[in-house]
């Protein structure tokens, strides 16, 4: 108890930053009150041992840096399925990292006092029912004040699409998908899918395998393919150089680039229709009609079509596509962090008090 | 509905979304049930407790300079740290707990201030630090016989009235904040033990005014409304009581480590920490950075164990007085 002291004890309040956050299972962004958003790749990496700690002289790489020394690292993917592994230190310990990296990105640096952060998290929404507590705690030494939301919501928000509105977010390891009706989306009205991005790569890779088992193609060479090429329904050719037998040589992965591509259509088609059967049957042709796409994966060329001619079996439908998703999420966030009251700041933060 | 009344609806929702605590369904998921129920099984939790001391000093935020006890490996609020079974009143499972519930199974420890709050301070020593290091091993010392949780487990600020709601989600039957005082330069140490109620001393008013600095826009009169509605209810008994059995037990047991320490005695004052809790709660103040005999004994890792096993047994003693309450009165 500060009985005598408090005078002296009083610290003065330091600026507050608002932010939007979004965790994603590749790519997290930071979008701040103060102008700043960047973006970092979910990869966090320790050096293996003392010879790698030597080369690399730091003692834990963040983004694009890890996955490019991955093999002198212990990489993580904190959230790779949409999940932080309970109880597994490593992956609290990325996370941490991750948004460390965000907030210093987005802070400038050298001022002080450092501002009170303020932040609006989008997490896959699988996250938010399994972790969030605990995500809460991963957080705490380093954000003031925390509010966690699913991703999906976070990007209605930001495009004020929050009624009669479906968000369906594509990105690497999971798809999630929510109906907003005009009221805060409860369990059942989101769905988090391990499939995204991540499965593409994977069936492309393997396609590719199959059809050329004398070419070495990595995963990464797969991936970056799609990221350029990658379509559903008609499109291609696609012909890209890959070594055959050590040799630069030109193959055509046209038919492997559709059908890994495609593998998204059915689980999506079907996720987004058990949804919109449960909105009230006088709602639903609306729902149908304000499909939002998003997520990097939502960029694959003509997904938006399939899935929008995929409503055509409830009597159609509208897909909008957000072209530019990289910070759609964050956006939304800061959007929402904006909105707060500040005393519902001070409530969520465990609060710093009067002083 | 209005796109601006939509819009802050749902920011109220989504703020009243993040301050519900998360409730992990499962076997031990108590929500409907009101009373709550030992657990059967060792939970995962427990065994992780196991775990070197390294895990969460590597997360480095934990600002201790001491090595922890044991890392908890999550704030886990509402399903609260399960520990095995209960066991100190004779075999547990000779007693229906639905028709004899035990009086005592489920601890709160409320390490005071943290985070942008340091409490008092002295010579390198802060209120916060000392706070969480006791709660730490009290929380070691209880959880063989109890389920404990704290309110906080590292560095961090956590709002008065959250302190009391994590305690009230958890369905705790005992709260107790730990605080060190600091006492004007000739008064020598003393421990107090406060129970939640009015009181008429300028000098506590004065208190408790400053120690509820850290909850916004209450004034002291603003607390006493508060309060009239509080005081009533019988449960302010059994603070009383618990405030006693610990205020005996800290100043029995401290006294053969500080000859000069004082009996400053169970007392009441309005705190706001205090206020929203709906179990027996108390705050102690267990040591003063204002003397310097006691800063040193504080730096000194017995003297802090000292004063965790005191407050063990203070707890202990209370729980053991309201089993014996419940069996007299026939239940
Ligand atoms: N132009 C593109 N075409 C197809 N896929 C893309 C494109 N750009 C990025 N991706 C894929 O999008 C995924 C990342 O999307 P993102 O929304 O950032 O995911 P997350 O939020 O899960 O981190 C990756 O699988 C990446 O390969
Ligand atoms: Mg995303
Ligand atoms: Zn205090």
């Amino acid at each position: 108890m500060v009985a005598i002291t408090t005078q002296t004890a009083v610290t003065p309040e330091p600026p507050v930053l608002k932010v939007g956050i979004d965790l994603g299972t590749s790519r997290s962004s930071i979008s701040a009150a103060n102008g700043e958003r960047h973006m970092v790749r979910s990869y966090v990496g320790w050096p293996r041992d003392m010879v790698a700690r030597k080369v690399l002289r730091r003692e834990v790489l963040v983004g694009i840096e890890a996955l490019e020394k991955r093999p002198m690292l212990e990489l993580r993917r904190p959230l790779e399925r949409g999940l932080i592994k309970e109880g597994s230190a490593r992956d609290e310990q990325a996370v941490r990292e991750i948004v460390r990296r965000l907030l210093d990105l987005a802070v400038p640096q050298g001022r002080d006092p450092k501002p009170a952060i303020h932040a609006v998290v989008g997490v896959p929404a699988e996250t938010l029912r399994v972790n969030r507590q605990n995500l809460r705690r991963i957080l705490d030494g380093q954000i003031a004040s925390t509010m966690i939301v699913s991703e999906p919501f976070a990007v209605a928000y930001g495009l004020d699409a929050l009624v009669h509105t479906m968000v369906v977010d594509v990105g690497a390891g999971t798809t999630d998908l929510c109906i907003l009706m005009g009221r805060f989306p409860t369990e059942s009205d989101q769905r988090t899918l391990n499939v995204a991005g991540d499965a593409v790569d994977d069936h492309l890779h393997a396609r590719i395998e199959e059809r050329f088992p004398d070419a070495s193609v990595s995963i990464h060479m797969a991936r970056a393919w799609k990221e350029k090429y990658s379509f559903v329904g008609g499109g291609g050719p696609v012909v890209v150089d890959a070594p055959v037998n050590g040799r630069p040589t030109r193959i055509d992965i046209t038919e492997p680039m559709r059908t890994a591509c495609e593998s998204l259509l059915e689980p999506l088609r079907e996720t987004m229709l058990d949804l919109i059967a449960r909105v009230e049957p006088e709602y639903q042709s609306r729902v149908r009609n304000n499909v939002i796409l998003t997520g990097g994966s939502g960029l694959i060329r003509g997904l938006g079509a399939a899935l929008q001619s995929s409503l055509g079996e409830l009597g159609g439908g509208r897909v909008r596509v957000v072209k530019d998703p990289v910070f759609v999420g964050s956006d939304g966030g800061l959007t929402l962090a904006n909105d707060v009251r500040d005393e519902d700041w001070r409530r969520l933060a465990g609060s710093r008090g009067t002083q | 509905m209005s796109g601006r009344n939509l819009k802050r609806d749902l920011v109220e929702a989504a703020v009243r979304d993040n301050e519900v605590l998360d409730r992990r369904p499962g076997p031990h998921d108590d929500s409907n049930t009101g009373r709550v129920r030992r657990p059967r099984r060792i939970s995962p939790w427990s065994l992780l407790l196991l775990l070197p001391v390294a895990a969460i000093a590597a997360l480095g935020y934990l600002e201790l300079n001491r090595p922890e006890p044991d890392p908890l490996p999550e704030v886990e609020v509402d399903g609260l740290l399960q520990t095995p079974e209960v066991r100190f009143t004779g075999p547990p499972e000779a007693v229906d707990p639905g028709v004899f519930p035990l009086p005592v199974e489920r601890i709160v420890l409320d390490p005071g201030h943290g985070g942008s709050s340091p409490g008092t301070a002295a010579a390198g020593l802060t209120e916060k630090a000392l706070a969480l290091d006791i709660a730490y091993r009290l929380r070691n010392l209880l959880a063989d016989r109890y389920r404990v949780a704290m309110t906080r487990e590292a560095d961090m600020n956590v709002a008065l009235d959250r302190r009391t709601l994590i305690a009230n989600r958890a369905g705790a039957d005992v709260f107790v904040s730990i605080h060190v005082n600091w006492l004007p330069a000739n008064r020598a140490c003393g421990v107090e033990t406060y129970y939640l109620g009015p009181t008429d001393d300028p000098e506590l008013s004065a208190l408790a005014e400053r120690e509820n600095s850290e909850a916004q826009g209450y004034s002291l009169g603003d607390l006493r409304r508060l309060l009239d509605g509080v005081y009533a209810q019988a449960r302010q008994d059994d603070s009383r009581a618990l405030a006693t059995a610990i205020q005996h037990s800290l100043f029995g047991r401290l006294r053969a480590e500080n000859p000069d320490l004082k009996d400053r005695g169970v007392k009441s004052a309005p705190f706001v920490v205090l206020i929203g809790a709906e179990m027996p709660a108390v705050l102690a103040e267990v040591s003063c950075l204002s003397d310097a005999g006691e800063v040193r004994r504080l730096r000194d890792e017995s003297y802090l164990q000292s004063i965790a096993e005191a407050l063990d047994a203070g707890i202990q003693s209370y729980a053991e007085s309201r089993l014996l309450k419940a069996k007299l009165s026939g239940a």
